[in-house]
């Protein structure tokens, strides 16, 4: 009985996990599902708990937008109690204790890592993802030892590869650089339902990006950077349309989310709503539909 | 002593002297401990006492460093540590910090003392940290090889009550059962090593109660240690053992000497013991149930309901003073949802077995595991919305610790099972 209760329907959900201050967004259609991100604490597994059919052990793709803590540190108790299928990432490698416990983790499971750049497009039965940043020339460009340590290429089951392939030597706190630059950005479509993924890219990186990529039309714009002052660069929101705006935010020292953040939302029109004032935010499409649960 | 002479009967009186024999080296081995407490709380307040505004604290860690967002925290030596998350540290680590402590007061009886971003340096490895880094790592083993298998809430729930890991649960999992005051269940508690012997004993005596006794009592120390040096833990496995030792010469303990003893050991190895919550609650719970629990289980003929009202009897006073807040009727919740513990210890330490055997198979089974489990969560978040919680003021909190003797009085008129 249990199990016919909690049988999945047909709709595709998204769920913006309130995982305070940090990301933490779950995909799922019938038995699949998607995470990006962790946010900063064990939070997302409640996240799971609630969204996530109790014998399904199995999280088919996991997808880390850049290496911050408030986007990792969840993934750690999550690759530890699930089956990770996928582990997407940017190839960028954090030289802490518990990045490297992460890694540490996903390297005893069998995870196929993929290290996407523009352009590159996957799909998990009707869920598909395309890549947007980051831009392979603008990467190698960045680093300073360049295609060598790469990041890039085909899906490896090599468990070496986590060392191998990691880009980050040549990046270091004294660099200009920040992670957040390295954000990967994708779509999350269903049939007709698109949802923008931003990471932490704000407007610092935002011109380069609407200067290299165009983006389409979407239902759902996740904001970046929780919020922040700098989230969106005008040039970069006025490139495409979308309806609602989620903000993943939770208590913070920084005045996330940044009223002048929240007039530019308002200015092109878009429906805000937060994690912080909301929990989980759950939205849920036919494919031609969507709507609010 | 005077009715030595009086009794005519030989027998009786030899046990009668016996009894007086051993009663008389209770007493001086009570005194000599209480003695040697006073002596290390003299010293103990003295040290806390002079707390310089610069300390060197030095100590092994005992417990795993919970992250907020860069930085990580800690206990070391009664201080809590904040320092950056890049500093990695594991349990059995031997370290030795220096900065600066700031104290505030966290409660009317209690005060924090805080250590932010100190210089720390790990000293190398001996014997005992060791030791405590191999049981945190067979600790971890096992917490994980039940969370690999169950959903995450009912997996915190059964790694709670069976292995004491209070780390995973979630914001409102933990609420629900404060306010349904079930969490003394849900964490490794003094009742969860009672039901563990319980179960030892049960499932050994088959092999002779002199074996039953050599298996329960190192199984019992030895979870211990797994579980945690949380003072209900260590008083309950101290109690047990003594218990056990005792049987083990043939002896019949009074519980409510090894109680006593419990207590006074755990405070000449740590003479300022009986200031934490923890302590106190548990000391008060046990005693609650020694001294009512028969009694109640007589009049009211429920097991459940008689043990957790007689546990309720000294904590809920103790909870009012401390917390300005009681939950009256917390004893329903306990007296609807307990039966499910002991089954859920048994099948929660076969599950972790297996799991370490096999995943596929322990998977297989924790399947079948999840109902019981959601039924606790959804029973305690029931509960939690039911039962009322209701502010107390001081003086409140304060009389109602009359309610003990009063109802001492009360159950003076039921006799006692022979």
């Amino acid at each position: 009985m249990a199990l016919v209760w909690f049988w999945p329907d047909e709709h595709f959900r998204v769920i913006f996990c309130d995982v305070g201050q940090g990301d933490a967004i779950l995909f799922t259609y019938r038995d699949y599902q998607v995470l990006v991100d962790g946010g900063a604490s064990n939070k997302v597994l409640e996240c799971l708990n609630n969204n996530i059919p109790f014998w399904d052990r199995n999280l088919e793709m996991v997808i880390l937008t850049h290496p911050d803590n408030d986007h990792y540190y969840g993934l750690i108790s999550v690759a530890e109690r699930y089956r990770l299928s996928y582990f997407v990432w940017g190839g960028l490698s954090r030289d802490t204790p518990n990045f490297e416990k992460l890694l540490a983790q996903i390297s005893n499971q069998d995870v196929v890592l993929i290290t996407p750049s523009q352009d590159d497009e996957m799909a998990i039965d009707k869920i598909k993802f395309k890549f947007y940043w980051p831009n392979q020339a603008w990467l190698v460009e960045q680093l300073s030892d360049s295609q060598e340590k790469m990041a890039k290429n085909a899906p490896s089951k090599d468990n070496k590869a986590y060392q191998n392939k990691s880009i980050l030597a040549a990046f270091d706190d004294s660099s200009q650089l920040s992670f957040n630059d390295f954000s990967l950005i994708f779509t999350v479509s269903f049939e007709d339902f698109d949802v923008l993924m931003m990471g932490d890219a704000d407007s610092r990186i935002q011109p380069k990006i609407t200067e290299l990529v165009s983006f389409p039309d979407v239902e759902v714009l996740k904001v970046a950077h929780h919020g922040s002052k700098y989230a969106f660069d005008d040039r970069f929101l006025a490139s495409f349309e979308a309806i609602l705006a989620v903000i993943s935010v939770g208590a913070n020292p920084w005045g996330h989310p940044h009223p002048d953040l929240l007039s530019q939302l308002d200015r092109y029109d878009l429906e805000v709503l937060r994690t912080d004032q909301e929990g989980d935010i759950r939205l849920a499409s036919d494919g031609q539909t969507w709507w609010r649960e | 002593m005077a009715y030595f002479w009086q009794d005519n009967s030989l027998e009786k009186s030899f046990w009668v002297n016996f009894s007086n024999f051993l009663n008389c080296r209770f007493f001086l081995l009570a005194v000599l401990l209480l003695i040697t407490w006073g002596w290390r709380f003299n010293l103990a307040v003295k040290e806390k006492r002079a707390v310089p505004e610069q300390v060197r604290v030095e100590g092994i860690l005992w417990e795993e460093p919970k992250n907020f967002y860069s930085v990580q925290s800690f206990w070391l030596k009664g201080y809590q540590i904040e320092t950056l998350s890049d500093y990695s540290l594991s349990v059995g680590d031997r370290l030795i910090l220096v900065g600066k402590v700031t104290c505030q007061a966290t409660g009317k009886f209690q005060k924090n003392c805080l250590i932010n971003y100190p210089e720390i340096s790990i000293k190398k490895s001996n014997f005992w940290s060791w030791l405590i880094k191999a049981v945190a790592k067979l600790r971890k083993r096992l917490i994980v090889s039940l969370e690999r298998v169950l959903p995450p809430e009912p997996a915190s729930l059964l790694t709670g009550i069976v292995w004491g890991n209070q780390g995973q649960f979630s914001k409102n999992f933990y609420q629900d059962m404060k306010n349904s005051g079930l969490l003394h269940v849900v964490v490794a508690s003094g009742a969860n090593v009672m039901t563990l012997v319980g179960l030892l004993k049960k499932s050994t005596l088959f092999l002779g109660r002199r074996l039953s006794i050599l298996i329960t009592l190192p199984t019992i120390i030895f979870y211990g240690f797994i579980v945690g040096a949380d003072p209900p833990i260590v008083r309950a496995v101290l109690m047990s053992s003594l218990v056990l030792v005792s049987q083990l010469f043939g002896r019949q303990t009074k519980p409510l000497k090894s109680l006593f003893l419990a207590a006074v050991v755990m405070m000449i190895v740590n003479p300022l013991i009986f200031t934490d919550i923890g302590f106190q609650l548990s000391f008060g719970a046990t005693l609650g149930i020694l001294l009512f629990s028969q009694k109640l289980k007589k009049l009211l003929g429920w097991s459940d309901l008689a043990t957790t009202l007689a546990a309720q009897i000294i904590t809920v006073p103790m909870l009012a003073l401390y917390f300005g807040q009681l939950s009256p009727l917390s004893f329903l919740s306990n007296a609807f949802l307990l039966w499910l513990i002991e089954p859920l210890m048994l099948w929660g330490l076969l599950l972790t077995l297996l799991g370490l055997i096999s995943q596929l198979l322990a998977g297989l089974v924790g399947f079948f595991f999840w109902l019981p489990l959601q039924v606790f969560i959804w029973g305690g978040h029931f509960w939690a919305q039911v039962l009322p919680n209701i502010s107390v003021s001081f003086m409140s909190a304060i009389s109602s610790f009359a309610l003990a003797p009063l109802l001492w009085l009360l159950l003076s008129f039921v006799k006692d099972d022979e």
